[in-house]
């Protein structure tokens, strides 16, 4: 059965949604690794708020962008993780690697 | 009457039969294993709680009852359904089964090599990150003959883990490890039940530190279940089978002599009037 999540881009973010798993990260990794080396702005960020569900190949999936950003010589930051991967970010011991570059959240457009 | 089905569970049994000749290792039990929840299988040794694991794991068949995980049925699965459940499921060994001739790191790394398609350098990161959870990630080139027992255990414990199982069934993991391995392996289960969100079983005779993490405790003995509750309440119960087993009693209503005619008898004596 193979996963279902996609990415979608917003200006300078990448939006990551749906499910992150031992094989739904692999196209993903891909197709954000271009990203990174073609179009990405040199501070981009990566949003994964509209992630539902992930395993700790989601983790793997931020590291491996996270190597990519850095031999391109940007810098790749991240929004507020949801709980779940917070959890595993902190059992991974990665709080030190992920910590600085968590981003604040995206403040809603404004109301006319 | 049977219980009915609860979404609150990952696995349910229903009157489960289980035999081996003439004996029933489970004569008509029920049992559910909740959802995100430290689940106990307690009782004195050959009373079948290594074999409930086989039998969840679908490596035995029961003669009739039901086991259902997630809604499926193990008994009644086809070979191909079943390696499909069992990718859901993380095993923890009595003997920790790390493979000999691979590193540590090679031991993690494996089930990710036979089960998915990651490439290596994800594969690594994810090695690293379970090593480092469970406090090995400096002796991931050790092979497994340089590793204390309580190293190995936790070693075993991180490939187990690796794949993200939803259910992670331990077998007697307390076993053979001193006080200050024990500890810290009970703290490590319930760490990693709380931060993965991890259906867990353990099976073990370890009544302290079993009892220390559990969320519920099933109590068996002669193939039936003799107590279950909350760790406060199995401890608090009036039964005296469970009390005995509960406070190491050598002898009780599991009686510490196997049957046998007189003593008399075998010392070819007659019996005295």
């Amino acid at each position: 059965m193979t996963a279902q999540a996609s990415l979608s881009l917003q200006g300078d973010t990448l939006i990551v949604a749906g499910v992150l798993d031992h094989e739904s990260v692999l196209s993903l990794e891909a197709q954000g690794a271009t990203w990174l080396a073609d179009t990405a702005p040199a501070t981009c960020y990566a949003d994964l708020t509209q992630v539902s569900y992930s395993s700790s190949a989601g983790i793997a999936l931020l590291l491996s962008w996270l190597r990519h950003a850095q031999q391109q010589h940007k810098t790749l930051r991240l929004r507020p993780l949801p709980t779940k991967l917070a959890g595993l970010v902190r059992l991974s011991g990665l709080d030190e690697v992920f910590g600085p570059l968590i981003a604040e959240a995206k403040a809603p457009p404004a109301k006319a | 009457m049977t219980t009915p089905p609860s979404a609150d569970n990952l696995i349910e049994i229903r009157n489960l039969r289980f035999g081996r000749g003439e004996r029933w290792i489970f004569d008509g039990v029920d049992m559910n294993f909740a959802r995100g929840k430290i689940t106990a299988i307690m009782g004195p040794s050959g009373t079948g709680k290594t074999t409930l694991l086989r039998l969840i794991g679908g490596q035995l068949r029961p003669e009739s009852g039901s086991i259902a995980l997630d809604g499926q049925n193990i008994p009644q699965l086809n070979r191909q359904e079943l390696f499909a459940v069992r990718r859901k499921i993380g095993m923890l060994f009595q003997s920790g089964a790390l493979f000999t001739d691979l590193s540590v790191y090679g031991n993690v790394a494996f089930p990710l090599r036979v089960h998915t398609h990651l490439p290596e350098r994800m594969i690594q990161d994810l090695v690293l990150m379970k090593l480092h959870a469970v406090g090995l990630r400096g002796a991931r080139d050790l092979m497994p003959s340089e590793l204390s027992g309580g190293m190995a255990r936790r070693a075993a414990l991180a490939r187990a883990i690796v794949l993200d199982p939803a259910l992670l069934m331990y077998d007697e993991p307390f076993v053979g490890q001193d006080p200050i391995s024990k500890g810290m392996l009970a703290q490590l289960i319930r760490l990693l039940n709380e931060t993965l969100g991890l259906t867990s079983i353990i099976v073990s005779h370890d009544v302290k530190e079993t009892a220390s993490i559990a969320d519920y405790l099933y109590i068996i003995a002669d193939g039936k279940i003799i107590g279950q509750g909350t760790p406060a309440q199995v401890m608090s119960t009036e039964d005296a089978r469970v009390r005995q087993f509960i406070r190491g009693l050598a002898d009780g209503p599991v009686p510490f002599h196997y049957p046998a005619r007189s003593y008399q008898q075998d010392l070819g004596l007659e019996p005295v009037p």
